[in-house]
């Protein structure tokens, strides 16, 4: 499903270029869920903006579900993000303005799904215990609330891979082992592949398989 | 859920900005599509108000453009008299027979009651002439919504200028006799804004004064009247007048019929004739007789009005270049109101970005909060101009006696939303391509 060979990403930093990521090799099954371990600054977080192809390698290759995403075109790329990928990242990304019901109903939207999903969205609420929440705006919600509306929203529109960022961040780990438990549920329901980010060794335990990226931050050369 | 909703979201999300912004388009909208509104009906008021004037006879102190304002519009003095002779010229003599004169109705001004202009004239004001003609262009006359005209006709006319001429040669001689007013002249017809706005019905009594302001001093007692007609409405300045007999004018105590040397009934004084011909240049021969001559002018209300109006058009241009300006710093407002929220925005937009949108659709969004704050803005700017019009319009029309109607609405109307939406949308280009290029992952961390 996830094929990634050779990867390498670096930032500029003032004059400097900063290695933020490096994968020799990773492979995914399909349906497989995996969690990504590693200390902080390690490229994690860049990791799954490559996966979900928000951002572009310096070189190596990327393919998902068989397509090289290195040699898609930006236009490309969000359609594959918005059909195929669910994302929760690690502060929920939540848009203030929206209640949860939009909220959710926003990946079904941009996904294109009819209606935009308002039914599929009451039902994705209410399987997250949220179904008395839907006009609630993310203010008015617990952090463990806003989390599992963000979860809502990345699977409403079933996706083949879902990625997450951090899923205990923000919460307590009881709260948070539970949100992690009810997505990992659903998302095996859907036949979806999981990778999750963190640096909790127990969260990573709750999965099929740990991969552990190398502490390989350093300055790569200075920028031209 | 569409692009547009999220648009229309986001714009309420922010809709102190938005509205402040969306109301300064308003009142550059209403300024420009009331300034059209006006400028569009009075001239067309101004031109259906002429219908029945084709041409009006009036003294040569004054010009054509003020005789056509004083006699259609009852704006302004009348400036000097004409001679009864010329009225019996064209109301039955050689000119009248040449022409085809299909009416030639005297008119004197110069009384008022309660501010409304009094004016002296023969029945033959409500029997021939019209404000509107039939499809072979004759006048349509006048119609009576209550009560009946006064019966004062030609042959009166003629016979109390004999009188008035006896009178005025006894007076030289010095024998002044008290001449009353015959009870059957005291008698008026309103126009019909004049009877809404004062309240005056059949019966009710109207005394003339001297002068607009009306007061006790000025009033004229002797002349006490009573209404024995309401006008129908016709949406012109003859709404706002009081028609009584002609002879009346003349009888009233302190008004001399003949003023100068000449003491014949042909010397008695008008203010002016209004003249309509079954030939359809027959007023333009009539101007071309009367331009060598000296007791009498014609003017054209045709050839009048439009000259008027040359004068305003500059004054128009001026208000429609201020209008613009007003408009392009509306378009300014919008631009500021989004552009100054993109760095906030630029967290939402990422967010929206990592669940699939396209640039195009993100370009999109903002570009239709630009349309929506200025297209509303536009919008009720046009309704404002209207409801203005409907608010003071009343008010317009009792002092113009031009009607304006609130409820005309112009294509071009539709063409200045379409316009200023596309504005709008210019305004909002920039910061749209602003939103559209930011960079998704940076933006998706908190800051």
């Amino acid at each position: 499903m996830i094929q990634l060979r050779d990867l390498e990403k670096s930032y500029k930093l003032g004059n400097q270029r900063v290695l933020a990521c490096r994968v020799p090799e990773l492979l995914i099954a399909k349906g497989e869920h995996v969690a990504i371990l590693g200390r902080s600054g390690c490229g994690k977080s860049t990791l799954l903006h490559l996966i979900s192809g928000l951002l572009l390698p310096d070189r190596g290759s990327i393919k998902v579900r068989g397509l090289e995403m290195t040699k898609l075109s930006e236009r490309a790329r969000d359609r594959f993000r918005a059909k195929h990928l669910g994302y929760v990242h690690q502060t929920f990304n939540l848009l203030a303005a929206y209640d949860a019901l939009h909220n959710v109903m926003l990946g079904a939207f941009f996904a294109g799904m009819p209606h935009s999903g308002m039914a599929e969205a009451k039902a994705m609420l209410g399987r997250v215990g949220l179904g008395d929440r839907l006009s609630h705006k993310p203010k008015q919600l617990s952090v463990g609330q806003q989390q599992r509306v963000a979860i809502a929203r990345a699977l409403i529109k079933k996706p083949e891979i879902l990625l997450a960022d951090e899923p205990l961040g923000n919460q307590d780990p009881e709260t948070g082992k539970e949100s992690l438990g009810l997505r990992l549920e659903i998302a095996k329901e859907m036949g979806t592949t999981v990778v999750i980010v963190t640096h909790d060794d127990q969260t990573a335990d709750l999965l099929h398989r740990k991969v552990v990226l190398p502490d390989h931050q350093r300055v790569s050369g200075e920028v031209a | 859920m569409r692009l547009i909703s999220l648009a229309s979201h986001n714009v309420r999300q922010r809709w102190l900005p938005n509205a402040l912004t969306s109301l300064s388009i308003l009142l550059g909208v209403a300024l420009v599509s009331l300034l059209w509104m006006m400028a569009e009906q009075a001239r067309e008021r101004f031109d259906d108000s002429a219908v029945g004037y084709r041409a009006i006879i009036g003294p040569t102190k004054t010009s054509p453009t003020d005789l056509v304002l004083s006699t259609v519009f009852y704006f302004g003095q009348s400036q000097g008299i004409v001679p009864l002779s010329v009225y019996r010229e064209v109301h039955d003599g050689k000119i009248a027979k040449s022409l085809g004169v299909r009416y030639a109705i005297p008119q004197a001004f110069g009384d008022y009651y309660r501010r409304f202009p009094i004016i002296g004239t023969t029945d033959e004001w409500f029997h021939k002439f019209g404000t509107k003609r039939d499809k072979k262009g004759k006048p349509i006359p006048l119609k009576m919504r209550e009560g009946r005209a006064f019966r004062f006709g030609h042959t009166d006319l003629l016979k109390e200028a004999e009188f008035q001429a006896k009178h005025a040669n006894d007076k030289d001689d010095g024998h002044e006799h008290e001449h009353e007013i015959p009870a059957a002249w005291k008698e008026v017809v309103l126009g019909s804004t004049v009877a809404r706005r004062l309240g005056l019905e059949l019966g009710s009594e109207v005394i003339p004064s001297h002068s607009a302001e009306g007061s006790a001093f000025e009033q004229h007692e002797d002349a006490r009247c009573k209404v024995v007609g309401i006008l129908a409405k016709t949406g012109t300045p003859v709404d706002k007048a009081i028609y009584v007999p002609l002879g009346l004018v003349y009888r009233i105590a302190g008004h001399e019929a003949i003023g100068g040397e000449e003491r014949s009934a042909d010397d008695v004084e008008i203010s002016a004739i209004i003249v309509d011909t079954r030939h359809p240049m027959g007023h333009q021969k009539l101007r071309h007789m009367f331009q060598r001559r000296k007791d009498a002018q014609v003017a054209i209300p045709s050839v009048s009005i439009p000259k008027l109006f040359e004068i305003v058009g500059d004054i128009r241009l001026y208000l429609n270049v201020i209008s613009l300006l007003v408009l392009l710093v509306a378009a300014i407002a919008v631009f500021v109101s989004l552009y100054g929220t993109m760095f906030e925005r630029k967290r939402d937009v990422a967010i929206m970005r990592s669940l699939g949108a396209r640039r195009r659709q993100i370009l999109g969004i903002v570009l239709m909060e630009a349309v929506i704050i200025s297209g509303s803005g536009a919008l009720l700017g046009v309704f404002t101009a209207h409801q203005m019009v409907w608010i003071f319009g009343q008010d317009v029309e009792e002092k113009l006696g031009v009607q304006f109607s609130a409820t005309v609405f112009e294509l071009r109307e539709l063409w200045l939303i379409l316009g200023v939406c596309a504005l709008g949308g210019l305004a909002g280009l920039l910061p749209a391509i602003t939103a559209s290029r930011s960079d998704v992952a940076s933006n998706l961390t908190p800051s």
